[in-house]
């Protein structure tokens, strides 16, 4: 039986000239790639084979510290659906309507092609260090070898830049997303940030928790997703979690690093704070909690989430997650005191 | 109208499954939905109330198919692969067992994303073919093709209701019946209920319910927007207000000027054909399936050009527009492309092979029942709110009627069915306290307190979660949740003294719908946190209550205070 092969559905293979020995990120710009020659430029879309800014791995999205956890497989980066490959320019085009400008693509391009200017945008001005090829085995094979050189390839700068005004955009965005993209985009943020994460299969709802994850060094949770101002749920859905990890996989309680991310951190006056105090004094267990927006703070700054130390337990006597952001990025954060409860409790 | 099943995948996932389907069943001759459900749950592609792999299939494991989620899984990809041409009955006779068609195993085999020809395949889709004589619709239509030109056609954007009344209802190659169509389409726009009255026609005509033609929707919706035809837009225009439409995308109208020129061969046009152009339709549809995905078919340049020669006063130059897996039997199919499949080992695995928990689940169903056979009187000293004699006239006004307990309870529960938390949480309270509980409920808003009445006792206090009829009628597992973080607040925070032992009550108008799994997540929580969780409804409370104020028994109080998993008293 003749089984045919697929071509690679690009116009022709880019391939760098060399290896760039740095890549520096610009809010409002696309990266500059620094060579060692001391010369520096911008790389354009290089038009990847299996483009990191659409999908995952499987093994990103597979949590394998419990082995059989039942998960979605979608590997798609864009929580939001909104990329998709433009066959013509041989790049990922951006449906602007349904970006809510997270950044993770940026976070994944090999070359830092994708950026920020208002809008996400794909830089396709090549550079001359670009060179451009046939599609055969022969260029194919290279220019996957040359993606694999250039994920060690180190980075600085920032994707970027928070501000209040951009983080209202942002969160304007994000009150409007329909309910079965929160888990993805918890999801999707938790991967950019060097976790292995899991999430629930739309529509199992014998599979309790949200997602899990295990960090870069290690620690794994169980996460509670919660968009809504019922931060309670959250709360209550950890505790089913752990006893759920605890019964059926045999995940010990106490090493269960539970994660709740909300999109706004609960008010002061809510009941989650001291329920999560509540939980920490009877159970001894401490529940982290996250907003949407600290994660993208992270990954706009090519940070990993580390909860190690249980960094981001914050309960009735500490509502702040800012001075842990500012220890993990390293700088104080441009968003000003209480700004949509991202860093603290709105009210 | 076209019946679309509705199982619900995604198109990732429907490639996953067909990827693991033929790495493990490849060198099998056949597969049956067993081996199917087996290798889909041992992929962990499925899971079983929470359970994956081997324990997902031991839960699937019943006499009764129905009930066998793991059957049911397979069976619902086995519908969608076919319908794709994925997978074919392996024989004429009947349509299990299967084998991977010719199509099927290029996408198992696809090392990229394979959305090329998975979209080929959707646009594959057609009727009638010589795998679907059973249908009890007989629309002779590609359906894609026909969407997508319907979309264009009604200015880009349509509700999901209209593909049942437009698309999925007519002929494609009846021109007049096409253009019909849209007409009504169009004079149906403009008004919600006129919209309403022609969907409900629709179903009366075919004799369904509104919501099964409703469903039939789901599957169509699904493919296009796989293949990002289509996308959901909130519209006004339509029919003046604000409705969930779909828009078709650049891409969908692309795809449809792509095809829309093609020689789209049917089934009948393809009987009619002598058999040497069959075979050579055959070749040249599924290539040019493999050319348009992207694959590299220069192998068969000869074969192609002899084919095009055979065809060439039906063809007249025009690209071709068919999917033999998709319309013809595999007979056919395997003998003009040089094939033969059905060839292997046989099939190998079995759902008995795994030793059945279905009777541990339904072991989890169990109810405890409380006797009423103990002397006992109302505790009238604990009976002094406002609250508790609104209760009491009640009952002795049904009492005075002459209705025996049984009757009153009947009478008190049909009472209640739309209690608020306002009338509930008192009433309960009151309940507790005919039983001889000191209970105090807490006013509704008031957040201060988390739980919503607390039985209150010197050592021994009990958090009650309380859930009125029109929060929820059926407790719920979100009940089950509150009632730990009760006992953990109390425990916490002391207002009342308690013990850990000590149970913590969750308190509803009906027991939970699912049984089973509200005790295995009381169970879970015994054996994480050690806390015991008690499930009342208001049926058995009111029982209770009504036998100790009416017939003078009551029952072991000893036992609320250790009371674990659902409990039931009847009168």
């Amino acid at each position: 039986m003749q089984i045919f092969k697929e071509t690679a559905n690009r116009n022709r293979i880019c391939i760098l000239s060399e290896l760039p020995t740095g890549i520096r990120y610009y809010h409002a710009g696309p990266a500059r790639a620094h060579f060692a020659d001391k010369t520096d430029s911008a790389i354009a879309c290089l038009g990847c084979v299996n483009p990191a800014c659409m999908y995952f791995s499987e093994e990103e999205v597979c949590c394998d510290t419990v082995e059989g956890f039942p998960h979605d497989q979608s590997l798609s980066v864009c929580p939001m659906e909104a990329m998709k490959w433009n066959d013509c320019a041989d790049s990922p085009s951006i449906d602007t309507t349904k970006c809510i400008d997270c950044g993770i693509c940026i976070s994944r391009c090999p070359v830092g092609a994708i950026y920020f200017d208002g809008r996400i945008k794909v830089n396709l001005d090549s550079s001359s260090k670009q060179r451009y090829y046939k599609v055969d085995a022969k260029s194919i094979g290279a220019h996957i070898k040359q993606l694999d050189e250039l994920e060690r390839v180190g980075r600085k700068g920032v994707m970027i830049s928070e501000s209040d005004e951009l983080m209202n955009i942002i969160y304007d965005k994000l009150s409007h997303v329909r309910n079965n993209y929160h888990n993805i985009i918890g999801r999707n943020l938790l991967i950019a940030l060097g976790c292995k994460c899991s999430m629930r299969r739309i529509g199992d709802v014998y599979t309790r928790m949200d997602a899990i994850y295990t960090s870069r060094g290690g620690t794994f949770g169980a996460v509670e997703i919660e968009f809504g101002r019922d931060t309670l749920d959250a709360s209550r859905g950890v505790l089913d979690d752990i006893a759920v990890l605890y019964t059926r996989y045999g995940v010990d309680k106490f090493t269960n690093k539970v994660l709740v991310v909300c999109l706004q951190l609960p008010n002061a006056r809510q009941g989650y704070w001291q329920v999560v105090k509540d939980v920490k004094t009877v159970e001894h267990i401490k529940i982290s909690t996250i907003t949407i927006g600290a994660l993208m703070l992270l990954v706009w700054n090519g940070r990993l989430f580390i909860p190690e130390s249980d960094s981001y337990y914050v309960d009735y006597d500490n509502m702040s997650i800012r001075d842990t952001l500012i220890k993990q990025i390293g700088r104080t954060i441009n968003i000003s005191d209480k700004e949509l409860g991202i860093l603290e409790p709105l009210k | 109208m076209i019946r679309f099943r509705n199982p619900g995948t995604q198109y990732s996932t429907q490639v996953q499954v067909i990827k693991q389907l033929y790495a493990s069943l490849g060198p099998q001759a056949y597969f049956t939905l067993e081996d199917m459900a087996i290798v889909i749950a041992q992929g962990r592609l499925m899971t079983a109330y929470g359970y994956a792999g081997d324990d997902a299939l031991r839960l699937s494991n019943t006499d009764q198919d129905s009930m066998n989620s793991a059957l049911m899984n397979a069976k619902m990809y086995a519908e969608v692969f076919r319908m794709l041409g994925w997978v074919t009955p392996y024989s004429e006779k009947s349509s299990y067992p299967l084998v991977f068609s010719y199509i099927g195993i290029h996408v198992a085999l696809s090392e990229g994303d394979c959305s090329r020809l998975y979209e080929q395949c959707v646009l594959g889709i057609n009727n009638p073919t010589q795998l679907t004589d059973k249908m009890r619709y007989d629309e002779k239509i590609r359906f894609f093709k026909c969407a997508l030109r319907t979309f264009i056609d009604l200015g880009g954007i349509m509700y999901k209701h209209e593909l049942c009344l437009g698309p999925m209802s007519i002929n494609d190659e009846d021109e007049e019946a096409y253009q019909n169509m849209l007409i009504k389409i169009k004079t149906i726009r403009g008004s919600y209920t006129r919209l309403q009255t022609a969907f409900s026609d629709l179903a009366n005509s075919l004799g369904m319910k509104t919501t099964p033609v409703d469903n039939c929707t789901r599957l169509p919706i699904g493919f296009m927007k796989s293949c990002n035809w289509v996308e959901s837009v909130t519209n006004r225009s339509l029919y003046g207000k604000s409705m969930s439409c779909l828009k078709i995308t650049q891409h969908g109208i692309e795809t449809y000027e792509a095809i829309k020129d093609m020689y789209d061969l049917r089934l009948d046009q393809f009987n009619r054909l002598n058999k040497s152009a069959q075979m050579a339709m055959i070749r040249l549809g599924a290539y040019a399936m493999l050319s348009r995905s992207g694959y590299d078919i220069s192998s068969v340049d000869r074969t192609i050009a002899s084919d095009l020669s055979v065809c060439r006063d039906i063809l007249k130059g025009r690209e071709i527009l068919f999917s033999p897996c998709q319309t013809i039997r595999r007979n056919l199919v395997e003998e003009a492309l040089g094939i033969t499949l059905g060839h292997g080992i046989d099939s190998t695995h079995s759902i008995d092979m795994f030793e059945s928990a279905v009777d541990e689940r339904k072991a989890l169903i169990n109810t405890q029942v409380w006797a009423l056979n103990i002397p006992d009187g109302a505790a009238t000293e604990l009976l002094c709110e406002a609250e508790d004699a609104v209760f009491l006239n009640r009952v002795n006004e049904l009492k005075s009627c002459g209705y025996r307990s049984s009757e009153i309870v009947k009478r008190l529960f049909a009472y209640y069915e739309d209690a608020t938390q306002t009338t509930f949480y008192p009433l309960i309270a009151t309940l507790f306290k005919v039983m001889g509980f000191h209970c105090s409920f807490s006013r509704p808003g008031d957040n201060g307190a988390r739980w919503d009445a607390i039985i209150i006792d010197e050592a021994r206090s009990i958090p009650i979660e309380i859930k009125s009829p029109t929060e929820e009628q059926h407790l719920s597992i979100k009940a089950i949740r509150q009632a730990l973080e009760n006992k953990i607040v109390l425990l916490s925070r002391k207002t009342h003294a308690t013990e850990p032992e000590v149970t913590t009550l969750a308190v509803g108008y009906y027991m939970p719908n699912e049984r089973a799994e509200v005790n295995r997540l009381i169970s879970d929580f015994k054996e994480t946190y050690g806390y015991r969780i008690g499930v009342i409804d208001l049926h058995s409370l009111l029982s209770l209550s009504i036998s100790i104020l009416v017939d003078g028994k009551g029952f072991e109080k000893e036992k609320l205070f250790s009371l674990e998993g659902l409990m039931n008293a009847n009168i």
